[in-house]
């Protein structure tokens, strides 16, 4: 039974106020909607006159960047991770993640023939023209760089292209099928297949350059020509696969997803026709699902978010959202619209005039809002905090889809809670106040009331779900893949052309997903030593005896070819000597002898850095999570540098937990600066290690003082002029005091050694950043400024060559970082090390190519799924604890929450959908958007035991009537979204099926499960409630009328 | 529901709560490995096999890969050989005891068939790479290798003695020890000759082999006490180049003859020769020094090498010093001068050599690199070279009952049936015998443990055995799961 709110309730004064000004609030409102809609307009106008131009390029309006843009950017899914880290370091010097991998298929015989080969050529030159190709990472059998090192009869040693060109006649073919079979680690296997009828082509990108729609429609454009081209002759398959590929398809299947949302706005259209069956009840949801996503794009454009295709459900589920919330407002309106009229007739016997309808009208659509203020803010309180806490993740696209979600979703508040009353109020008086509802729903309804409160039924379904929670939980722990769970991308279906290419190649070569592990030297020829090419071929035996490994490539195999080919080809010479000195002259001898760059997708120029690459066949999340597990065995297990800093963060409960959700938003954590020291022997030989005290790090130094600062500095200034300088002071120039750039880095030098003020940065050198300052005041600013993030923990080697420095820095996120100086190679200027590890020598650093980022992002999924889930459930606890101060409540609010959930993720597990970055902010949405189903519900309950008394009748009363708003709300949003179900992008489709699933339990939660628990558990909240609403009720002015009377 | 009851169903629904959610942090990650103890993980490039009867067989390779069957290659182990380096070379006198080497001087040893080893020591600092070890009992041993390593053991390993080849006043390389050599020469100390013996054979106690290279052949009668170089029967010989008097143009007229040679030595890559120049009186009288000899000489080298020879393969003989001071350059003339301006090309015949076997006491054979197959019938004294009709490297070959087999780089196998005499493809299309298809890398090692059951062993772990006298070869290791089944297919 209903109640009415007192006057003096906040939510009533609050509703009366709106509906006073609603005029004002109403221009107000559609003045925000007009200034979001700018960048949309602004979009299209950018587009319609980039169309038109000839360069390509669209106009703004009024010159302002505000525009709304939906693009693909790589970069920005990668995490704050060690292993981006190093990938960030290393990609100018062995390329990036982003590998295209074609193989040509001769669909009759061998490719040893003229116009195959012919075919691979031009396949291999136009990859090498493609756009932010990086030319020194092209693979292919007809390319200049792939030579094969021969032995002349006579000693000599050759390293030729194995094809210069093309061969025509039968004997030079079959020569080239020998030297094909002569390289088994080279070329057969590698470049043709084990069947000799397919070629592998690959090249690596410049994934910097690759950042936007525009740089990746054009590659896909282009690899798509020459695929056709390729294969308009009919002889031969071309299969076409990589990163930069799938997220072509994704982006080239934009059309598709306007198609899908088209289905989504018709689909709700009837499905809210068909429910109420009058303007109202149409015109209000879309109005506002429409003003939803005018803010929530707006807002996009004008924080400078780009909206990135692939989480493109997500505002499509706010929106969805937005309409449930309406369809909340407009159930209740219409509701309380026919008992107000009705009541009025029955007190003035007759039928209601239009005035007096116009202001049953208004009244209804006031007290609505009033009475749904409550259990709707809570909802989108919920529904907000679900994606607030995708902030926890380091992932830029997570963070901008929290910002901007969170955003889409309050404006729920504006545009249904505010905005649904103002429309009711300036829309005509319904025709009919009879309110629509359809008697098998009733009748359906009153069964689930009988279910949820019958002594016996409540206690089995409650049992039964604990009971399936725990079984589920136990499936999801052991079932749950973290990371792509299938070959291939999982964005697509199986028969999509992009995962057809990878099993293809897959099929084919052994794999396409490469991990890549850095040899980070700390100079020159660091990694062209006899031990550090011993210990990577350990890796790759290591790596390929316990990791399902297709190839391992590396500067070992170069070395030792040439050392067998130097040594008669006696196979027993295929070793890597020991002496650094002949590795590198073999070096050397093969830099100057081959093509320019053909050392260099092994080891840079300078001989400081080289690079192992495993060849995966998948890159499931088991295959990722294995191959990091045994690289960073190996590594603990075989040091090989002669100094080794770590900066190693504290562990320990509890913090471990606390980091382990929350870390992203808390201060960084205290750490430790472990340093290993290795026993040289007379061979210099390294025959154990040392390991020094840690140092502990995380205490904070107080910021220095600004005069003392000054008098430093000019005491540096002072002792590097030229001419005896007087007493300075802030405002002196340096050019008026002399000063040039050399002697500048000289002062800089001196303040780092006299007093550790360090004025380089992390992209700066000493004395470029001090190019930046003009004054002495300027300096001592920065110095000032920057002071607080030094920590003065400082490790030097005994000869004092070698410097460890730890430093608090802030980049996107606050944290430790080490930074070393190394005098051997004369550089004064300490590097940050961004690994956090630092060696003497050289050291092996995890992990490069798509296998690393996946490996990076599935940490962060893994982290990200659990403590978001966690803080979800915390957050709805918490509210619904808070709100009606209950305990019980809150648990069973979060039970209902976590049958859903969990329920959700086993069906993932059972469906071998991997929890990926995309599945993340679904769940933690799903958690959201569950809830104030049951929060509708729970607050009904409340609302009819006031007038009732009798908590199993409440109850029964609360499914019959906001049980069948729930119901209709649900089978509405999944109606929405169901249509994706058959997206031609599997991810999209899987996660509708989620969303729906999610939802549908989380509804059959709110009308079976938490009625079922508070029918078991009687919390005191109601009891509570009932003489102070019941109070509230007899203060009210409508009469209330039977539920059945109401239902009919 | 009483509070004591309310009480008791919040405890369980908090307890079910806490069972879905807090283990989700406990469970932890389990890795099997992929392969057991014992079991051959990565199929290791091989590079010798050592066979005892028709059964047992050891085979060892790359990154201290040892693999033994003892049922024929049914079931395979793989040993724990204590190193991680290059195993070269396996030789068991018998089913239990045996010895392995390789790489710096690495010497291991087994009296229980390899299921454990000891490590042994080689007396010599640096360790060389030992690339050949012969088993003639379970006390007895010979192991050779770089830098003329060659090391014998009577004692079952405990004590190896270095009986390396060493550099002394007589010996042709002693003119080019640098000065530190020579000081430690004076000194006492020994200088090990530079040179790569890359294998060793005994037939019996008494009767031993060893080649290498520079067509090092070395023979002992008695147990090793003694060694005795062996002779390899030269096969080619050129005509001196005649030039007109006075003249340093090779005449038109000869210039066949040179191509000739030149093609000779194209085809016999092992092959390469001396030139030196000669005049006559008249013409030293002429010109008062004998660079005209040398000039000549220069002449038919800028010829070879015109036709594609190799430089390292040809040498100035005797040229005139340029720097004279304290030359009797009137005792050197007399060494130029001829009756007939002359160049004259001497051929040296130094193989690389690889591999020796012997079928008994007398009948050896040996294999090379540039397909060079040398045979002897007089226990190794003089050895003459067969037509193999290869020049790809023979890295060794085998007596299998009346047939010869030799194996070698690239999927190089030859079988002959008439002694050497000729020799056909192993079971090519058109060849001899079956041989599997999908087999190219090379094969470095052959032997056979009795004479109709033989093995070889080659590039990544393959493994093929025949029990026909090396008419049918079948692959026993590496195992199909380990071979990467990739191909575009159908």
């Amino acid at each position: 039974m209903e109640e009415n709110l007192p006057e003096s309730a906040f939510s009533m004064r609050f509703g009366r106020l709106i509906m006073k000004y609603r005029f004002a609030t109403l221009m107000t409102l559609l003045s925000l909607a007009l200034f979001f809609a700018f960048p949309l307009v602004n979009a299209a106008y950018f587009n319609f006159t980039a169309q038109r131009s000839e360069t390509g390029e669209g106009k703004l309006l009024f010159g302002s960047p505000a525009r709304f843009r939906m693009d693909a950017n790589v970069r920005k899914t990668f995490p704050e991770h060690p292993y981006i880290h190093a990938q960030d370091k290393f990609a100018g010097k062995f390329g990036s993640a982003s590998t295209i991998a074609i193989v040509a298929i001769k669909k009759d015989g061998e490719i040893y023939d003229y116009d195959f080969l012919e075919k691979v050529s031009r396949i291999t030159n136009k990859l090498d023209e493609a756009p932010n190709v990086n030319h020194y990472q092209v693979r292919s059998l007809t390319h200049v760089n792939t030579r094969v090192m021969t032995i002349q009869p006579d000693g000599a040693i050759e390293a030729t292209p194995l094809i210069e060109e093309t061969p025509e006649d039968p004997q030079q073919l079959a020569k080239l099928k020998d030297k094909v079979l002569e390289n088994p680690g080279t070329l057969y296997g590698q470049l043709v297949s084990r069947d000799h009828r397919a070629c592998f082509i690959t090249a690596g990108f410049i994934t910097q350059n690759l950042d936007n729609r525009e740089a990746y429609t054009e590659l896909f454009n282009y690899l798509r020509n020459l695929k056709a081209e390729e294969e308009a002759d009919g002889t031969a398959e071309i299969y076409i696969s990589g990163a930069p590929m799938a997220t072509g398809y994704v982006i080239d299947s934009q059309f598709q997803i306007v198609y899908y949302l088209l289905v989504t706005i018709v689909a709700l259209f009837f499905l809210l026709l068909a429910y109420f069956r009058r303007l109202h009840g149409v015109a209000i949801p879309m109005v506002a699902g429409l003003a939803t996503s005018i803010w929530g794009m707006g807002f996009c454009a004008w924080v400078g978010i780009t909206l990135d295709p692939l989480v493109l459900v997500i505002p499509l589920l706010i929106t969805a959202r937005s309409i449930s919330h309406t369809i909340q407002m407009a159930e209740r309106f219409f509701e309380d619209y026919e008992m107000a009229c009705k009541a009025g007739e029955r007190r003035l016997g007759r039928a209601l005039s239009a005035e007096e309808l116009e202001a049953a009208k208004v009244e209804t659509a006031t007290t609505a809002m009033a009475k749904l203020m409550l259990p709707g803010m809570l909802g989108i309180l919920a529904d907000a905090a679900g994606l607030a806490v995708c902030f926890l993740t380091t992932i830029q696209t997570m963070r901008d889809l929290s910002i901007f979600g969170s955003f889409w979703v309050v404006a729920i508040i504006f545009n249904v809670i505010m905005l649904h009353p103002i429309m009711i109020s300036y829309l005509p008086p319904p025709h009919d106040f009879h309110h629509f509802t359809p008697a098998w729903m009733q009748r359906f309804l009153a069964a689930t009331g009988r279910i949820a409160t019958g002594p016996v039924s409540k206690r089995v379904l409650v049992g039964g779900t604990a009971f399936g929670l725990v079984l589920a939980t136990w499936y999801v722990l052991y079932h749950t893949t973290i990371g792509e769970s299938r070959p291939g991308s999982p964005v697509f279906w199986p028969d999509h052309p992009y995962n057809v290419a990878t099993g293809k190649i897959g099929e084919t070569f052994g794999g396409v997903d490469q991990m890549t592990i850095f040899v980070d030297g700390d100079g020159k020829s660091a990694s062209s030593d006899g031990l550090v090419l011993q210990r990577m071929e350990a890796m790759q035996r290591f790596m390929k005896r316990y990791v399902d490994v297709g190839q391992t490539v590396s500067l070992v195999d170069v070395i030792k070819q040439y050392w067998l080919v130097n040594h008669y080809n006696d196979p027993k010479w295929g070793f890597v000597p020991d002496s650094a000195q002949t590795i590198g002259g073999i070096v050397f001898q093969l830099q100057q002898n081959s093509s320019p760059g053909f050392l260099r997708p092994y080891l840079t120029d300078d001989a400081e850095d080289a690079n192992i690459t495993f060849y995966f066949r998948d890159h499931k999340g088991t295959t990722i999570k294995r191959a990091v597990h045994y690289a960073q065995e190996f590594i603990e297990q075989n040091p090989m540098g002669r100094i080794n800093v770590r900066l190693v963060q504290d562990r320990g409960e509890p913090l471990d937990a606390a980091y382990y959700l929350v870390g992203p938003v808390l201060f960084p954590r205290h750490s430790q600066m472990t340093v290993q020291v290795a026993d040289i022997n007379e061979d210099q030989k390294i025959t154990g290690y040392q390991t020094k005290r840690p140092l502990p790090v995380g205490k904070w130094s107080d910021s220095v003082n600004a005069d003392e600062v000054l008098t430093h500095v000019a005491a540096a200034l002072q002792a590097q002029s030229r001419t005896k300088l007087g007493p300075l002071t802030a405002s002196e120039g340096f050019k008026d005091l002399g000063f040039d750039a050399e002697r500048l880095e000289k002062v800089a030098e001196k303040l780092s050694a006299d007093h550790d003020y360090r004025i380089e940065t992390v992209d700066r050198s000493a004395a470029d950043a001090m190019a930046r300052f003009a004054t002495v005041g300027e300096l001592v600013r920065y110095i000032v400024e920057r002071s607080k993030f030094y920590i003065d923990e400082e490790w030097k080697t005994d000869e004092g060559n070698i410097t460890a420095q730890t430093i608090r820095y802030c980049r996107t996120y606050c944290g430790y970082e080490l930074w070393t100086r190394n005098t051997k190679f004369n550089d004064k200027s300490f590097n940050p090390q961004r690994t956090n590890t630092y060696t003497r020598g050289a050291e092996f650093v995890l992990a490069g190519g798509i296998m690393g980022v996946y490996a990076a992002v599935n940490e962060e999924v893994e982290r990200g799924h659990v403590a978001n889930i966690l803080l979800i459930f915390l957050i709805c606890y918490l509210f619904v604890a808070i709100s009606y101060r209950s305990n019980i409540a809150g648990l069973v609010i979060v039970f209902s929450l976590a049958t859903a959930t969990i329920g959700s993720l086993a069906w993932m597990a059972w469906r071998e959908t991997g929890l990926t970055i995309q599945t993340l902010p679904v769940q933690s949405v799903g958690v959201g958007v569950g809830v104030d189903y049951a929060f509708y519900t729970t607050d009904r309950i409340r609302q009819e035991y006031s007038w009732l008394g009798d908590l199993d009748e409440a109850i029964r009363r609360a499914i019959r009537t906001t049980g069948m708003a729930v119901s209709f709300t649900a089978t509405t949003v999944i109606g929405g979204i169901v249509a994706w179900a058959f997206s031609g992008l599997r991810f999209q489709a899987e996660m509708a099926q989620l969303l729906s699933i999610l939802m549908f339990v989380n509804m059959l939660g709110a009308i079976y499960l938490v009625p079922a628990c508070f029918s078991i558990f009687r919390p005191k909240f109601f009891a509570a409630s009932l003489s102070e609403v019941t109070q509230q009720h007899h203060l009210g002015n409508s009469e209330p009328l039977p539920v059945a009377a109401r239902a009919s | 529901m009483s509070t004591l009851g309310r009480m008791r169903a919040t405890r369980a629904l908090i307890l079910v709560l806490a069972v879905a959610f807090v283990t989700s942090a406990c469970s932890e990650e389990k890795y099997e490995e992929k392969f057991a103890e014992g079991q051959i993980d990565l199929p290791d490039d091989l590079y010798a096999v050592t066979a005892i009867g028709p059964d047992h067989l050891w085979a060892a390779g790359y990154f201290g890969a040892i693999y033994r069957t003892a049922d024929g290659g049914k079931n395979w182990k793989k040993l724990n050989a204590l190193t991680d380096q290059s195993i070269y070379d396996i030789s068991f006198a018998d089913e239990k005891n045996g010895w392995a080497v390789g790489r710096r001087g690495f010497v291991i040893h087994t009296t229980d068939g390899g299921d454990t080893w000891q490590q042994q020591e080689i007396p010599r600092k640096p360790a060389q790479h030992l690339f050949a070890v012969r088993a003639v009992d379970a006390n007895t041993a010979w192991a050779v290798g770089d830098w003329g390593g060659r090391y014998y053991t009577g004692d079952g390993g405990k004590t190896w003695e270095d009986r390396s080849f060493l550099v002394g006043r007589d010996h042709p390389s002693f003119k080019y020890l640098s000065e530190d050599e020579l000081a430690a020469f004076e000194r006492g100390d020994k200088i090990y000759d530079d040179i790569f013996l890359n294998d060793v054979f005994f037939a019996d106690k008494d009767h031993g082999w060893m080649a290498g290279e520079y067509g090092y052949i070395f023979r002992t009668d008695d147990g090793g006490q003694t060694w005795e170089r062996g002779r390899i029967k030269g096969t080619v010989h050129f005509d001196d180049i005649s030039f007109p008097k006075g003249e340093r143009k090779v005449p038109k007229d000869r210039w066949e003859q040179i191509f000739k040679a030149a093609e000779v030595l194209a085809e016999r890559p092992y092959l390469k020769v001396e030139i030196e120049g000669y005049l006559t009186t008249d013409e030293l009288a002429k010109r008062k020094d004998t660079f005209l000899a040398d000039e000549r000489a220069d002449e038919i080298q800028k010829f070879l090498e015109n036709e594609g020879i190799n430089q390292d393969r040809i040498k100035i003989k005797h040229a005139t010093p340029l720097d004279q001071e304290g030359v009797d350059m009137k005792a050197f003339a007399r060494t130029k001068i001829q009756a007939e301006p002359v160049v004259k090309i001497e051929v040296i015949e130094t193989p690389f050599l690889f591999d020796v076997k012997f079928r008994d006491p007398d009948h050896g054979m040996i294999t090379g690199l540039g397909g060079v197959a040398l045979t002897s019938t007089d226990g190794g004294r003089n050895w003459e070279y067969l037509k193999t009709g290869s020049k790809q490297a023979m890295f060794a070959a085998a007596f299998a009952d009346s047939k010869l087999i030799a194996v070698g780089e690239k999927g190089l196998r030859r079988v002959s049936l008439d002694g050497g005499e000729s020799w056909q493809k192993l079971g090519d299309e058109g060849g001899y015998g079956r041989f599997p298809p999908e087999k190219h890398g090379y094969f470095r090692d052959l032997t056979c443990g009795t004479p109709t059951v033989c093995w070889m062993v080659g590039q990544g772990g393959n493994v093929l055995r025949s029990t026909d006298a090396g008419t049918s070869w079948y692959e026993m290791l590496p195992k199909p799961e380990q071979v990467p089944a990739t191909g575009a297919g159908e």
